[in-house]
């Protein structure tokens, strides 16, 4: 009976384990988000310098835009910058940003170096209007309606498969 | 690699030593050894019983209780070391199996994730004897001895270069970019420095193809850096048709042992992945043997299998090398046996057949200097001067004394014969004939400036 005892720690990390295990198949990115078709939080944030003008709620809606999540500091952030470039050059698709926890400095250096997508920007300094869109990490990426109402949310970086479905999506919300 | 092989085995043998030696000892001497002393240590007891017997110390009921227990345990422990006993049998297996998979294990480990083909590399004949650190000061050095002479000569197209390069192999992009980009501004624009400049712009960006790259590598619309760098701007942007697109035509423009073949095809397969279309396959134009390998009429060789196409182009080749001996006035003839046998890899007998070519045409400098190039393959490098190469290149001399190879070969021989001054006077004379800009003259300006000032004896 004491001998079964020992079997109990090892039951519960082979539970433990199977749990993650499953974890590791889902894709993080199908996350359900509450704010889906929600309209889009009430939030008003300073301008990045001079580099764009500020952002807030009231500037959403009308049109279909996307509202995108980035900072400096983020790696991911750099991967998908070339795609909101040509989204937003060649497509014209409006783009607003939220500067999430970053210097002034750093991003207004980052845009001049990678280019600025961004019609408006929102310079979220700590966080809060982040946890208002109820955003995990940067970059994430929401897709706003002409009703200023939310999606689609898009977690982590862009990928150049994304592209196109992302440009199916805003045309058929055009309609 | 001897040496590795003795140190690797001897390891082995001390770890498989070291792991068997308790497997076939234990129950062994040690367990007989931990008997004989508790035994030492019962019988021990058993005098001390008995002695306190005999003194009367204890009572005679005492001593026959502690007797019986301390035989009781007696017979415990020989119980016990009995079922330890000497080596079982499944121990000495588990000891041989051991030994035996260690290092087939070992070997097995070193020959799927080590480096077993690497040639060895002793001391003596390493060429960078320097550690990480030196080769980090003397990359610094360079740079600073550069920015002093930039300092003096702002205008020094060739230095500004040599920075951008030295600052890119340091890591140091942000500034590398700002090298090329001032030398570009001086002038004399080239498509190389704008897609070096394009690719320290995209290494300062971590990866990613700024607009300010894509500007400069559009600059250099044939250079395969800036077509490969657009490939992948292309790609960060979402465009994978455009990508796969950029890098399939560049794949289709690159030689076939161009180095950067396998990356080119490992990013046309991502970028088709991505797009979810099978990849194209290898584009056909840099499959074949360059352009002119092909004899005339030798179209259909492009559709055979590599070996059957060696095979046949060889055959041509005894065919032709057998005319022009029958008749070696046909100029073109020569030429084509010459690209072939380069194709086919063969120096020795490309060197013998341009030698009879320059007999037939003794005034062709552009034979001559063939003829050398193959000599210096024969000798396997240019480190010391063979003494046909410089034959050959003393005969071309005649025909043509300023063609820039052939001053720079006698300046060469010069310098090595122990005559500095005539080495300096033909190396001048080449760097009068050099365009601005060229790459070739840093070369000749930093062997003119290794020279010694006096007439000395070859080093």
């Amino acid at each position: 009976m004491r001998r079964l005892l020992y079997i109990v720690p090892a039951l519960v990390f082979g539970l433990i384990a199977a749990y993650l295990l499953a974890g590791l198949g889902l894709d993080p990115k199908t996350l359900p988000s509450a704010m889906i078709d929600k309209p889009a939080p009430q939030f008003a944030l300073p301008a990045l310098g001079t580099v764009a003008p500020p952002l807030a709620t009231a500037d959403l809606g009308g049109e279909v835009a996307l509202v995108n999540v980035f900072a400096s500091w983020c790696v991911p952030c750099r991967a998908e910058h070339p795609l909101l470039m040509r989204l937003a050059t060649e497509k014209g698709v409006p783009i607003f940003g939220i500067n999430q926890k970053d210097k002034p400095e750093d991003a207004a250096r980052f845009l001049a170096q990678l280019g600025n997508p961004y019609r408006r920007i929102g310079v979220d300094a700590n966080g809060r209007a982040s946890i208002e869109w109820g955003v995990y990490g940067v970059p994430e990426t929401f897709v706003i309606d002409r009703a200023g109402r939310i999606r689609y949310r898009h977690v982590g970086a862009l990928g150049p498969q994304d592209f196109e479905p992302i440009l199916a999506m805003l045309e058929r919300l055009r309609r | 690699m001897i040496a590795f092989w003795l140190a690797a085995g001897l390891l082995a043998a001390l770890v498989v030593a070291a792991l068997a030696r308790p497997l076939l000892r234990r129950g062994g001497a040690e367990a007989e050894g931990r008997l004989a002393y508790d035994l030492a240590i019962y019988r021990d007891q058993l005098a001390e019983v008995e002695r306190g017997r005999a003194s009367g110390e204890i009572g005679e009921r005492e001593a026959a209780a502690s007797r019986a227990e301390i035989e009781r345990r007696i017979l415990v422990a020989a119980d016990r070391a009995e079922a330890e006993g000497p080596p079982v049998p499944e121990r000495s297996i588990l000891a041989v199996v051991l030994a035996l998979l260690l290092p087939v294990g070992a070997l097995a480990l070193y020959g799927w994730q080590g480096a077993p083909r690497l040639p060895a590399q002793p001391l003596a004949g390493r060429t960078l004897p320097a550690g990480e650190g030196d080769v980090a000061r003397i990359q610094q050095e360079s740079i600073n001895a550069l920015v002093r002479r930039l300092e003096e000569r702002p205008d020094d197209l060739e230095s500004w270069e040599r920075l951008g390069r030295t600052l890119v192999r340091a890591q140091r992009f942000a500034d590398a970019a700002e090298a090329y980009r001032h030398r570009i501004g001086l002038g004399a624009e080239r498509a190389d420095l704008h897609a070096a400049h394009g690719e320290a712009l995209t290494m300062a960006a971590g990866g990613i193809v700024t607009p300010a790259a894509r500007e400069a590598f559009a600059r250099a619309p044939d250079d395969p850096r800036a077509m490969f760098f657009l490939g992948e701007a292309a790609m960060q942007a979402g465009d994978l048709d455009q990508a796969i697109a950029r890098w399939t035509a560049l794949e289709g423009l690159s030689p076939p042992d161009a180095p950067w073949r396998p990356l080119l095809r490992q990013r046309i397969a991502e970028a088709a992945t991505r797009r979810g279309v099978p990849a194209p396959p290898p584009a056909p134009a840099g499959e074949g043997p360059p352009a002119g390998a092909v004899p005339p009429g030798g179209e259909a060789l492009l559709r055979l299998s590599p070996e059957e196409r060696a095979q046949a182009i060889r055959g041509m080749v005894d065919g032709l090398e057998q005319r022009l001996q029958a008749a070696p006035a046909d100029r073109d003839g020569w030429r084509r046996l010459a690209q072939a046998l380069r194709v086919l890899d063969d120096p020795p007998r490309l060197a013998a057949a341009l030698t009879r070519a320059v007999a037939a045409f003794p005034e062709d400098v552009e034979l001559h200097l063939d003829l050398a190039n193959a000599q210096l393959e024969v000798a396997g490098g240019d480190d010391v001067l063979p003494e046909p190469f410089l034959a050959t290149i003393r005969a071309a001399a005649r025909l043509a004394p300023d063609h820039p190879q052939i001053l720079w070969y006698l300046g060469r021989a010069a310098a090595d014969a122990g005559d500095p001054a005539e080495a300096r006077r033909l190396w001048q004379r080449l760097l009068e004939r050099l365009p601005a800009g060229s790459p070739a003259r840093g070369a000749v300006e930093s062997r003119l400036s290794a020279l010694p000032e006096k007439k000395t004896t070859a080093p």
